[in-house]
């Protein structure tokens, strides 16, 4: 094993490269599995949430995809270190918490992941990069029929696989989508566009998922209904979706440069101005910034900023980032930290004015 | 993450919901840390997907405004046979207590899932071994159209899984005559 701090490496995959990722950032796609007999996590004992790890981390052990992978025991976590996680959208705010018995399993690449303890007994992930939710799909069935082998899942053919909340219930799978809409919010689209999607089963959250606000213009895109949908029904009408808004993005994004070139313009270059000068600068600020870099690595104002650049960078000016290894910093320490990062990774590139 | 903004309720925590009500025709909103935002709406933590929407639609939908009032419903006295847990703290906290919830509460369960996700019967992937119940096998014709779409689609895993599904079919047919 390297020197390198695991808990960093997990940074790494937000760099790789994908498809459509001037407007979808990452795709996901999550089955929820429990065991029969144990009770679901919320009413289980500590001795049976225990019972529960070691069954789940001997299959996961097994299995070769993970070997030489992470684990991480959340309560031997510390608070910055969970933080850090949650930030680079391993795991959920719920799991920041890091009670008793909750396990985190990913391959060395951080492409699968399996959580342990959360809301049901298992949580099996697939992600990626860009918009691949075919193929995040396929790498989650894939991990869940391995897993299947060495553990059984509570399974009732009416109800299908069961999981502690019934809004799960069936498949289990959540597929979802991480897209980047700065036009379609400038421009005021996404209040109609947020409506539209209750009717054919789907939801829009903000930045972390859960209990969230749409922070510097991020939003998931997934599925509420699990029941009654095979998986490919289900991926198909998220994808879908998703392809009209990388559609509609790039038409907002364009309007606005069409619209008032001079105007559209002023605001990249300023932010950019703000970006790589200031001295102090809040997270909000940052990310409010960076999105509107975005427009501007569209349209190749700077030529070697790419666009999994820009969204690991969205991710590093985060406070459980700029902390993490330094011990406890005041706001006004943080907020400085954030535009000296923000300085070093932006300053001095090449620009097509 | 809001970290510069206080719970508007307690004071201390830092907030971390914006929940937008709708009372008499009027928006309001609050900012929140996750405590005081589950006492407020006992819905909050299943429906947020709700109040996102509803901050970005600038109004709540019909479902958002019937999720907010709590319903008035008659008490159900059944406990779970193997977990223990009463349906009545189902209720409250929208999560069941072990997989013997769904046998022992079928008949209360119906309603819910039926709302939420508009059907009561699954569709997708089963455990290896598991037949289909016959009312929901695919048809071979069905199985064969979507093995050739996936086929062009170069969707080679989801062909394998339609292919597998087509020959377990035809040895049941087989198996028949």
């Amino acid at each position: 094993m390297t020197s390198v701090d695991p808990i960093r490496t997990s940074d790494t995959w937000l760099e790789r490269s994908g498809p459509e990722e001037h407007v979808v950032v990452s795709s996901r796609a999550r089955y929820a599995r429990n065991l029969p007999g144990i009770p679901f996590p919320m009413r289980a004992r500590p001795e049976e949430l225990a019972a529960v790890t070691e069954r789940v981390a001997a299959a996961v052990a097994a299995h070769p995809r993970f070997r030489d992978g992470f684990h991480f025991e959340l309560p031997g976590l510390s608070a910055s270190q969970r933080t850090y996680l949650k930030e680079n959208l391993l795991i959920s705010p719920e799991m920041e918490k890091g009670n008793e018995h909750r396990a985190i399993f990913l391959t060395p690449d951080i492409a699968l992941a399996v959580m342990v303890n959360e809301e049901d007994h298992l949580r099996i992930y697939a992600l990626d990069a860009g918009y691949r939710l075919t193929e995040v799909l396929n790498a989650v069935i894939g991990l869940e029929s391995d897993l299947a082998r060495s553990l059984p899942f509570a399974f009732s053919p009416k109800f299908g696989y069961l999981t502690a909340c019934p809004t799960n219930t069936g498949t289990g799978l959540r597929a979802s989508v991480m897209v980047h809409l700065p036009g379609m919010v400038a421009s005021k689209q996404i209040a109609e566009f947020a409506k539209s999607l209750p009717q054919i089963g789907l939801t829009v959250r903000g930045f972390y998922g859960e209990n969230s606000e749409h922070i510097g213009d991020f939003f998931q895109i997934s599925n509420e209904i699990t029941l009654g949908k095979s998986e490919e029904e289900i991926v198909q009408t998220v994808g879908h979706v998703v392809e009209q808004i990388i559609e509609r993005e790039e038409h907002a994004r364009r309007s606005l440069f069409e619209k008032s070139r001079a105007a559209a313009e002023d605001e990249v270059w300023r932010a950019y101005g703000i970006l790589t000068h200031a001295r102090s600068m809040s997270s909000d600020e940052a990310v409010r910034l960076l999105s509107r870099l975005r427009y501007g690595v569209d349209r190749g104002f700077f030529p070697s900023l790419t666009h999994g650049e820009l969204n690991r960078l969205i991710i590093a000016v985060q406070p459980g980032h700029l902390q993490y290894g330094r011990g406890s910093v005041g706001p006004a320490e943080r907020d400085a930290l954030r535009a000296e990062l923000l300085r070093a990774r932006l300053a001095s590139r090449p620009t097509n004015n | 993450m809001l970290h510069d903004k206080i719970c508007t309720k307690c004071g201390q925590a830092a907030a971390s919901v914006k929940l937008t009500k709708l009372i008499k025709g009027q928006m309001e909103v609050q900012w929140l840390c996750s405590d005081c935002a589950a006492e407020e709406s006992p819905y909050q933590k299943k429906f947020n997907a709700l109040s996102v929407q509803a901050i970005l639609a600038g109004l709540l939908s019909q479902n958002a405004a019937e999720a907010a009032a709590k319903p008035v419903r008659p008490t159900i006295e059944a406990t779970c046979s193997a977990c223990g847990m009463p349906f009545e703290t189902y209720r409250e906290t929208l999560l069941l207590g072990c997989s013997n919830c769904y046998e022992d509460f079928e008949k209360y369960l119906i309603g819910d899932l039926r709302k939420f996700h508009g059907s009561t019967v699954h569709r997708g992937r089963v455990p290896e071994g598991t037949p289909r119940p016959i009312e929901l096998q695919r048809s071979p014709q069905e199985l064969k159209r979507r093995l050739r779409e996936a086929v062009e689609a170069e969707d080679f895993e989801l062909a394998a899984r339609l292919r597998d599904e087509l020959r377990r079919l035809q040895t049941g047919t087989d198996e028949q005559n």
